[in-house]
Parts: structure tokens; sequence; C-alpha cells
């Protein structure tokens, strides 16, 4: 009787034990994540990356900055405008082209440099992020953007005193962007273009327009873009419109490849901003792309 | 009879809680991953691994930011958080388990031993079995050892645009020197 109470006694005292030790045990595991929990309290907010899949969104700037150490190659091209008809194949027989070269001094400054074949234009731009979107803090990331352009084709009238000044012109934009969600980014551009040398009194030296744009992922690879810019009016002259353009990056592993309709021609802001000819209406629209390769200069020790 | 299991029991409990120091913990925990694929090999490295051991019972727990991998090119690094391992969705990598082998702390060795558990990577759990070297040096152990792991089995695909360039299969290397815990202020 003793030995059967004691036995039962015993039996409870191990079972109580293995449970209290297995709760322990089991405590365990979640205890360690709590310990390393602990060790671990960051202390800044998240930076929101791949705003924009590209340092340009179509033919202007967006607020992505080439990274430390890359260098990225551009190879733009703007064709005819399809109202051309078969003859010209719908403008592929008159292409513009652009060639940059833009380079990551840090992950927040960016220096570049391009040349297009329209108007023999040489430009220069820095561009500088001044501040970041982070998760669950600042909404928007601010880029600014400082370009010039000289225009290199021959004066149009040699007898005149020509000054190498009036082949000058400059932009200055404030980007302003938000990555809303994984698929949807919105851009705000407040830009004002200065050229030196105008062709009529009429028309200003200052250019103040405010540009929007976005982009909307349609797989992950593929993004859906637009870019309109609205130029304040009695600053151009009327033979001018709006630049707008519509189009599609494309991804692969090292490329980013954009196809777009845009009534712009040139690829300068001066040029899209200030002097769009192209009207979306009668069909005055250009097919183009820009085509984006990244080579990896240094990678930057941490 | 009843005295000494509880005893033994009292003893064993003490042990698994008032012995000298059994956890042990890191924060620069070294993980390499590799995939090697026909049109190139990429690489990519954190030193910011977690990694806690308690050596009393082989309880491993391991934490990796997924952001805090580097890649050697800045536009892999976007893509392998954007386009594969969706880092904002999914921030970490977790592993949780278990050595079959005692682990001996008290003094220098190295040995070897079977660590199995769970791995947590794109929001998908699959079970992880691996052999790892595991020594202690004035006190400090280390874990140091290597797995494969498939990206399908995690819910990680590759556009065919880029199957030549990502391996399917991936080698994942982590190496955790350890210190003992003390309670963070």
């Amino acid at each position: 009787m003793r030995n059967l109470l004691m036995g039962m006694f015993t039996k409870k005292a191990i079972f109580t034990s293995t449970l209290l030790l297995s709760s322990y045990m089991l405590l365990a595991q979640d205890d360690l994540m709590k310990m390393m929990e602990e060790q671990n309290v960051k202390t800044k907010k998240e930076e929101v990356t791949a705003t924009f899949k590209s340092t340009r969104l179509i033919n202007g700037h967006d607020i992505e900055t080439s990274k430390q150490g890359e260098l990225l190659f551009t190879v733009q091209h703007r064709f005819g405008q399809l109202n051309q008809g078969t003859y010209d194949l719908f403008g592929l027989d008159q292409a513009t082209m652009r060639l940059a070269f833009d380079y990551g001094v840090f992950n927040w400054l960016t220096v570049g440099v391009g040349r297009s074949t329209f108007e023999k234009t040489y430009d220069g731009f820095l561009k500088a992020k001044l501040l970041k979107q982070r998760k669950g803090g600042t909404p928007i990331t601010i880029t600014g953007v400082s370009a010039m352009q000289i225009n290199t084709l021959k004066f149009s009238d040699p007898d005149r005193k020509n000054y190498f000044s009036s082949r000058l012109t400059y932009s200055h934009q404030l980007l302003i962007a938000s990555k809303v969600s994984n698929t949807f980014s919105l851009q705000l551009m407040p830009s004002y273009v200065h050229r030196n040398l105008v062709p009529t009194a009429s028309e200003k030296n200052d250019v103040f327009a405010l540009g929007g744009g976005g982009r909307i992922r349609i797989s992950r690879s593929v993004n859906f873009t637009a870019e309109y810019y609205y130029v304040f009016p009695g600053q151009i002259s009327s033979a001018y419109k709006n630049s707008l353009a519509v189009g599609f990056d494309i991804e692969t592993g090292g490329h980013v490849f954009q196809i777009h309709f845009t009534n712009s021609r040139s690829m300068v802001e001066k040029g899209f901003i200030a002097e769009t000819t192209g009207e979306w209406l009668d069909g005055g629209i250009h097919f183009g792309f820009n085509l984006n390769r990244v080579f990896t200069v240094y990678t930057p020790k941490e | 009879m009843t005295r000494i299991v509880l005893s033994v029991l009292t003893v064993m409990m003490w042990f698994a809680t008032a012995t000298a120091q059994t956890v042990f913990i890191t924060n620069t925990g070294k993980v390499t991953f590799y995939s090697k694929a026909p049109l190139e090999d990429i690489e990519a490295t954190t030193t910011k691994a977690n990694c806690i051991l308690n050596t009393a019972n082989g309880e491993v727990v391991s934490i990796i930011a997924i952001r805090s991998f580097k890649f050697e090119k800045a536009l892999m690094e976007e893509h392998f958080n954007e386009k594969y391992l969706e880092s904002d969705k999914y921030k970490d990598a977790t592993f949780k388990g278990k050595t079959t082998e005692t682990l001996i702390a008290d003094k220098d060795t190295s040995y070897k031993v079977n660590v199995t558990g769970t791995m947590k990577i794109h929001g998908v759990e699959q079970p992880v079995a691996y052999l790892a070297d595991y020594s202690v040096k004035s006190g400090n152990p280390s874990l140091e050892g290597s797995f494969n792991i498939a990206l399908k089995d995690y819910n990680i695909t590759i556009p065919k645009l880029v199957i030549e360039n990502i391996a399917e299969v991936v080698k994942v290397t982590c190496k955790f020197d350890l210190e003992p815990y003390k309670k963070k202020n």
C-alpha cells in the first residue's frame, strides 16, 4: 500500500517536473528570440528604395540618383513623328539621339554629361538627393537637378556679332516624389528654364513650368510610366505645346529598357519643357526609347 | 525514491537556469550566399547577422535582416530586395534550431555538430539540417557551417529572362563568433 502510494506520487512528481522542464525548454526559444530583439533596437527608420526603376522618368529626371561608384550609360533615341506616314516609316527614318554618362560620386550626388544630335547640344548636370523618404517617417524624397545646355549649331547669321553666351541655356528642377506603395510612385517637378537668347521679344528668357508624373507596376519587371510638363501661360510662343509622354520601363538583369511615346523631340530640359512642337491629337508623336546600362566602377566600402 | 527523483530534477532545473554562462550571442555574424549560374556568379554577404545560442540545451536562433546583404553591384541588391526577396514585406530570414550533440562551453574544444531546425525565408518555412563546426576558444563559442537552399522551396521565382544569371540553388555559408550574453540596459 505504501509502495503503491509512493509510486503514484513519484509518477506525479516526474510528470509535473517534466511538464515544468519542457515548458521551460519551450519558452527558451522564444526567450532567445526576445533576448536577441532587445539587443537590436533599431535607431533609424529604413530608407525607401526603388521609387523609380531608372534615373529618368521618360524625358526628364526622376528622384533616383546613381549609386556611389556606378557609371550609367544611356542611349536615347527619338524618332520622327508618327503622322509622317509610310514613306518615312512613321518617323523611324529620322532618328535623333542622345548619349549620356552619369556617375555616382556619392549615393546622394550624381554628375552627368550628354550629347544630343538634336541642335548638336552638349549638356551637363549635377543632381543631388536632398531628402530621403523613410518607412514610417519622411513621406517624400526630394532631389534637385541643375543642368546646363550648349547649342553648338553654326550661328544662323554669322555676319552679325554673335556671343558664345547666347548658346547657353540653364534649367533647375526640384523633384518631389513619393513611393506611395510598392506598385505606385508619384512625382512633381517644379521647373525653371533660363534661355540666354530667345528668338523673339515676345518670348520670355525665363520659363516656369510644373511637371507631374508617375509609375505603376504592371509586373515584376514591367512598369507603366507617364510624364507631363505644364508651362505657365504667356512665356513661350504659342507654337509650342506642353510635353506629354507615356511609356513602359522594362527591366532585365543589368539593363533598364524604356520605350515610350512623346510629343517632344529634344531630350534636354530646355527642349522638352520649352520647345515641344508635336501635337498629340494630330499624331505629332515621336516613338522613342532609352537604354540604360549600369557599370560598376568600384564597390564602396561601408 | 521520491526524494531522489525530486532532487535530480531540481538539480537539472538548477543547471538549466543558474549555471555559469550558457547563453551566447552575436550581432556581427557573417552570412554569405553564393549563386553560380552560366552567365554570372553572384555573391552577397552580411556581417550583421544575429545569432543566439544556448549551450545548455543546444538551442540556436538566428535572425538576418534581408536588407543587410551587400552585393558587388547596387542594381543586384535592388533587384534582390525588390523583385526576389520582397524585403519590405518579409524583412528577415529566421532560423530556429537545435544541435543534436551536447555543447561544451566551459573549456576550449572543437568538434562537429548536427544542426536541425526551421528556416523561414520570404515568409516560407522549410526544415533545414546541416553539419556545423563548433568550437570554443577562451570562453567564446563559435558556430560555422554551410548548406544549400533551393529558391523555389521558398517561393522565390526567377523570371525566364534572367534564368541564365541566377542559380536555382544557392549555397549559404554562415559564421557566428559568439560572446557571453549580457543584458543590455
